[in-house]
């Protein structure tokens, strides 16, 4: 029998580590620190594999949204926040670069930076965002609701053209 | 937008990461230090939890039941305070032969009140006595047969005329909020039953006393309530626990005292004063006046400081204006007298024909008096109890052996005990949450 899940467990991570480590990355801002991330997720859902081997996804990533948000109060998480943003050229695309979108994220609570990343990342719903992170819906709407202006506030160009909201959201 | 930036920066994410079989085998390695610490944690709070009951069940371990009554009757050489968690009778059963009786106070899970504790003779084990019908605030007035045996104590319930609940008037058992006295019952504290004796009332009973001629005749002294402050003239019953027959009795007892073995003797200052003389009491009714005259006209009155010894021969007083006084003897027959070089605070019962027992304040602990063997030939003393001031003996059976009984356990409250139950648990769990998170890390 742990042959048979053993197996299965390796199926799935050759599968989805990818993809977790990709949520990881937006959840942590260090390709260190996600490895870690979902190396610490896999590893505690090992115990539960046998109940839920059939459709692991769901409790996987609410495993690594918890471990993401719960280790930012153990201050694992080598975070860096620093007082301002890095200075950029006033023009180009640089603006909404990889590297600012990161260091926006960053300067995020880490739970509303898991609430981002879920909701506009993982296209999760709110009802799946509140049930990964273990709040309410009404927490996930305030958190993405404070997250959003804080991310415009930092990312100018993320606001729309009307500036009432931000473009490319999906939910 | 937002979603194709953080698709993006997404693409920045590493790769790599340790081979699937090696994180399942360290998933695997960390269920089982979780399962094993779960487990030894579990295992300690059980054991805690299972020592916590092993405590309180030998706190309340059920002695074995005192059935025969000529089992050897000890008297304890100290009294000890009883905890108010003590059990009861009802849960362990009658205690047998009781040495003394102690007025206490009993704690419950919401209830607090008086309650009375049997001492065992023969194990020295203290319970409260459950006594059906009993009001706590009525125990005081409860008497222990000379013997050992039987318990009397004044039972409540319901009258056709209550009277009507008033401010409370001290001293007087119409004004409280408590059930009238309906009549009297007698405790066996060998066999747990019980003896009522219901009397007619139209408001309740006016309590007085409980005095013991013998093992198995008790005085019974109460008036009836008039009104809310009043009661009728007293009224003396002899209750013969042989037959359960009570006849009437001409004098008042309130004021007497026994020797245990028949004979009362009135310890009213007013009638030695006035007359010089006291009055034997015999449960049939007879009377007799006995010269009892002493060298000190202060004598102190009441029941404990004027003693008859057991052949009805002599008394003991307590005499003299200060406290401690001396203690005098009177010859019946002859009324020659004698003062005993003793400063006493009461003098208890007669031993034997010789020897008297006699409250002294402790040199070391005024707080509490001691018991003394008296030698009425010399004067000398011995304590054989001590801290007996809270107590009410059983007289005839303090000239038993003296012996060294356990000390009485001190049962925690029901509030502890849960609370600590429910400490280990909330323990117990919060480091199996807290060894659970760390082994996870």
């Amino acid at each position: 029998m742990w042959d048979a899940d053993s197996h299965s467990f390796e199926d799935f991570v050759a599968a989805r580590r990818p993809a977790l480590l990709r949520t990881a990355f937006l959840l942590t801002g260090q390709a260190a620190d996600a490895e870690d991330l979902v190396q610490t997720t896999l590893i505690k859902v090992v115990p539960s594999w046998g109940r839920i081997k059939d459709n692991p996804e769901a409790y996987v990533r609410k495993v690594l949204a918890r471990e993401a948000t719960t280790r930012w109060r153990t201050r694992r998480w080598r975070e860096t926040v620093v007082e301002h943003l890095p200075d950029r050229e006033a023009t180009g695309p640089d603006l909404t670069s990889s590297v600012a979108v990161r260091d926006a994220l960053l300067r995020l609570a880490p739970r509303q930076r898991a609430v981002i990343v879920l909701r506009y990342y993982d296209d999760l719903t709110e009802r799946e965002t509140a049930a990964a992170l273990g709040v309410s819906i009404g927490t996930v709407k305030s958190q993405t609701s404070d997250a959003l202006a804080r991310l415009r506030a930092l990312i100018p160009d993320l606001a729309a053209p009307d500036g009432t909201s931000v473009a490319g959201f999906r939910g | 937008m937002l979603t194709d930036l953080l698709e993006e920066l997404a693409r920045e994410a590493p790769t790599g990461g340790a081979p699937p079989g090696q994180l399942w085998r360290r998933g695997r390695r960390m269920a089982r230090t979780r399962r094993v610490g779960t487990v030894a944690i579990a295992a300690v709070a059980c054991v805690l939890l299972i020592a916590l009951g092993s405590v309180t069940w030998q706190q309340r371990a059920v002695e074995p039941p005192v059935a025969d009554t000529e089992t050897k009757t000890y008297v304890p050489a100290r009294i000890y305070t009883p905890s108010p968690f003590l059990p009861g009778t009802d849960e362990q059963g009658p205690p047998g032969v009781l040495i003394a009786t102690i007025e206490a106070e009993r704690e419950g899970w919401v209830d607090r009140g008086r309650g009375l504790v049997g001492v065992s003779a023969t194990t020295g084990d203290y319970r409260f006595l459950d006594l059906p019908d009993a009001n706590p605030e009525y125990l005081g007035d409860a008497a222990l047969s000379p013997d050992g045996r039987h318990v009397a104590y004044w039972i409540t319930g319901s009258v056709p005329d209550p009277l009507p609940e008033r401010p409370k008037v001290p001293s007087s058992s119409a004004f409280s909020e408590l059930p009238p006295i309906v009549g009297y019952a007698v405790y066996d504290t060998v066999t747990g039953k019980v003896g009522r004796r219901v009397q007619s009332t139209q408001h309740g009973l006016g309590s007085q006393a409980f005095v013991w001629f013998d093992p198995g005749h008790l005085a019974v002294t109460y008036g009836q309530m008039r009104d809310c402050c009043s009661a009728t003239p007293n009224r003396t019953l002899v209750h013969d626990l042989a037959s359960g027959t009570a006849s009437a009795l001409s004098v008042d007892v309130t004021m007497a005292s026994t020797n245990g073995r028949g004979t009362l003797i009135d310890g009213s200052a007013d009638t030695e004063r006035r007359t010089g003389t006291s009055t034997l009491i015999g449960a049939d009714g007879s009377t007799r006046s006995v010269r009892t005259r002493t060298s000190d006209a202060s004598r102190t009155s009441g029941s404990m400081f004027a003693v008859l010894s057991p052949d009805a021969t002599k008394v003991a007083f307590l005499t003299g204006s200060s406290t401690p006084d001396t203690v005098e003897l009177v010859g019946i027959e002859d009324g020659t007298t004698r003062t005993i070089d003793l400063q006493s605070l009461g003098v208890v019962a007669w031993l034997d024909a010789t020897h008297l027992a006699a409250y002294a304040e402790r040199p070391d602990d005024e707080a509490h008096l001691d018991l003394l063997s008296v030698d009425v030939r010399d004067g000398s003393t011995t304590t054989f109890v001590r801290n007996a001031d809270e107590a009410r003996f059983a007289i005839n059976l303090l000239d038993s052996p003296v012996r060294d009984q356990p000390d009485p356990p001190e049962p925690w409250s029901p509030w502890r005990i849960t609370g600590t139950a429910a400490a280990v648990v909330a323990g117990a769990a919060i480091a199996i949450l807290v060894w659970r998170r760390r082994v996870g890390r």
